[in-house]
């Protein structure tokens, strides 16, 4: 299995579509964080106004872990395309290309063949989403320091130890990994049906589209089915930076205000993941190679 | 003789259509197996049932005396395909294309290696560069390379001299035939090019519209006494109206169009015919041996005769 993931590490790596997502996040990071270096201080200034008139702020609060923060909140709603990029055209791809049908005459399982498919899509992922840590997180790091996170939500503020920061961190591009591993395994189920990689890009980011559309619609009727979109459940990484606190309201530094509901999440991602890649072993097992 | 690939009864639907109707045929050890069909046919549909693309409706497929829906590794891990288009990665060298399929059938090779197996359909000079830049003759040659990387004991191959220029087809014929002779090698190769079939396999299967219509050797369906000649004068019309006054009326062909002359003959009557042709004072400009296997296949396919050798 690992040769067979090894040589579809060798193709993905060797085609320079792989290449566009990694320069897309480098350049979209790179925007942000000049845009911040340069005009950051009225951004945040602006941004704690009713704050600053009722408690004295003090230190760095435009620093790496608030930026990568804002970061990670924008780029992972635009992730999920750069990962259908290339998880979409795993098997549509090699079908378009022709070799699908000199692949499956090989003496390897067809199931084999799909589960290390998916898996160099997996490594794929994880790389974006390593690469996209270093340059969000660490590099954020490096231009702006760190110091104590402070984030606002709606009506409350939480201010995170700045030594009780980096492990979220971790966490958070731990859980982000999963979210993004689904939409790979949508992607990836999709381009069993295609010839052709745009269909199953497009239909990716469709669904993605209308699950979060779903979501974002208060009706009785879409209510009952939001729990199970695995959309609802893409931006648990948030619950991370949610710190419980004590009887006295004083911070319980380690801790998640729900731990529970962030695990629910994980779990339904990786049911989602397991549901898709089994559909896909199941389909691409019986399908007639005609490509 | 001991059997490569044995196929019986060998069914394959497609949303109801028969494309391969009780399909039967055999290929022995050493046989370069030409596969004929005029397109759709079913050439494509009986070659991918048989590297496991798609699932027979019915039937039944042993290739080295095994079932290949039972031991389906096993037996592609030593068949070397060529399917239609030899398709391989565009964004890889020829070298990476070759290392890369010779793993997945479970052999590793060192860059010298497959420089020496690329050589040997001469694509030495090229094995570094991308097949983006690759001419389709030079990809067929590779897709050649690509299913013999593995050293299989059965080579499929569709269509294996698309593209290629005359010197390029004659080299995949001497490398075929030296494979058969000189190691036992198995071929079935499915072509629509009958001269080259004629001249590299000996023994042939055609099928119309997916079912057999006759299996066997070259030499016992193609008489070599037997040929079709045509020809070519200054005149054609003068000349057939000479011709229908003689004895060879009976062998010129009524029905060929464009004033073409068109005669059935043996190979020992033409100086004689070439004789008359003089006398008559018929300016001849050339004489051509229409192919005998193209000609009986056409009117194999033609009268859609579905007759059966006792080869099978």
């Amino acid at each position: 299995m690992w040769k067979l993931v090894q040589i579809e590490l060798f193709k993905i790596f060797h085609k320079p579509r792989t290449y566009i997502a990694f320069a897309a996040i480098a350049a979209i990071v790179g925007l942000i964080q000049l845009g911040f270096y340069v005009d950051g201080e009225t951004y945040i200034k602006f941004g704690m106004q009713t704050l600053s008139d009722s408690f004295n702020v003090e230190g760095k609060i435009l620093n790496g872990y608030l930026l990568a923060y804002i970061i990670l909140q924008t780029l992972l709603i635009h992730v999920p395309l750069l990962i259908a990029l290339v998880a979409g055209d795993m098997i549509s791809g090699e079908a378009n290309m022709g070799t699908l049908r000199l692949l499956v005459s090989k003496p390897v399982s067809r199931t084999k063949l799909i589960i290390s498919k998916f898996l160099a899509s997996a490594v794929y992922t994880l790389a974006l989403l390593i690469w996209m840590a270093v340059w969000a997180l660490f590099l954020s790091m490096l231009i702006f320091g760190a110091d104590d996170m402070i984030i606002m939500k709606s009506e409350v503020v939480t201010q995170i130890l700045q030594s009780d920061t980096l492990w979220r961190y971790v966490a958070a591009f731990g859980f982000a990994a999963l979210a993004m591993l689904t939409v790979a395994s949508l992607a990836f189920f999709l381009s069993i049906f295609a010839e052709n990689s745009i269909g199953p890009i497009m239909a990716c980011m469709s669904i993605i589209i209308v699950f979060t559309i779903l979501n974002t619609l208060n009706l009785p009727i879409f209510n009952a089915v939001k729990p199970y979109l695995f959309t609802s459940h893409m931006l648990g990484w948030k619950g991370f930076f949610d710190v419980q606190v004590n009887s006295n309201n004083e911070q319980i530094v380690g801790s998640v205000e729900n731990l529970p509901a962030v695990l629910r999440s994980a779990g339904i991602l990786a049911a989602h993941i397991v549901i898709f890649l089994g559909a896909s072993v199941y389909i691409f097992n019986r399908k007639d190679i005609l490509s | 003789m001991h059997k490569i690939i044995e196929v019986k009864d060998l069914s394959k639907q497609f949303s109801g259509i028969t494309v391969v109707d009780r399909l039967s045929f055999s290929v022995f050890k050493g046989d370069v197996f030409g596969f004929l069909g005029q397109n759709g046919a079913g050439k494509s549909t009986t070659i991918r049932m048989l590297l496991t693309l798609i699932r027979p409706t019915g039937g039944q497929i042993k290739i080295f005396g095994k079932d290949l829906n039972q031991s389906r590794n096993e037996i592609l891990g030593k068949v070397g395909a060529v399917i239609e288009k030899p398709d391989l990665y565009k964004y890889l060298s020829g070298l990476d294309n070759l290392s890369l399929f010779a793993r997945l059938s479970g052999k590793s090779f060192t860059r010298r290696e497959l420089a020496i197996k690329l050589g040997q359909v001469g694509l030495e000079d090229r094995g570094g560069d991308k097949v983006r830049t690759y001419s389709q003759g030079m990809k067929q040659r590779l897709g050649i390379a690509v299913s013999l990387v593995h050293d299989p004991d059965l080579i499929i191959l569709d269509e294996p001299t698309n593209g290629l220029d005359p010197q390029g087809i004659a080299d995949i014929r001497n490398l075929i035939q030296m494979l058969s002779m000189d190691q036992q090698k198995t071929f079935l190769v499915s072509s629509h090019l009958l001269g080259e079939m004629e001249q590299i396999a000996n023994r042939i299967l055609i099928i119309d519209k997916g079912k057999k219509i006759i299996e066997g050797s070259v030499r016992e369906l193609v008489d070599p006494a037997k040929l079709v000649l045509e020809i070519e004068t200054t005149d054609n019309i003068d000349c057939r109206t000479k011709l229908e006054t003689t004895f060879w009326n009976e062998h010129l062909r009524k029905s060929a169009y464009s004033g073409k002359l068109i005669l059935d003959i043996s190979r020992d009557e033409i100086p004689m015919l070439v004789r008359q042709l003089v006398e008559m004072d018929v300016q001849v400009i050339s004489l051509k041996p229409v192919n005998s296997l193209e000609e009986y296949f056409l009117s194999l396919t033609k009268e859609k005769a579905h007759v059966e050798t006792g080869t099978n």
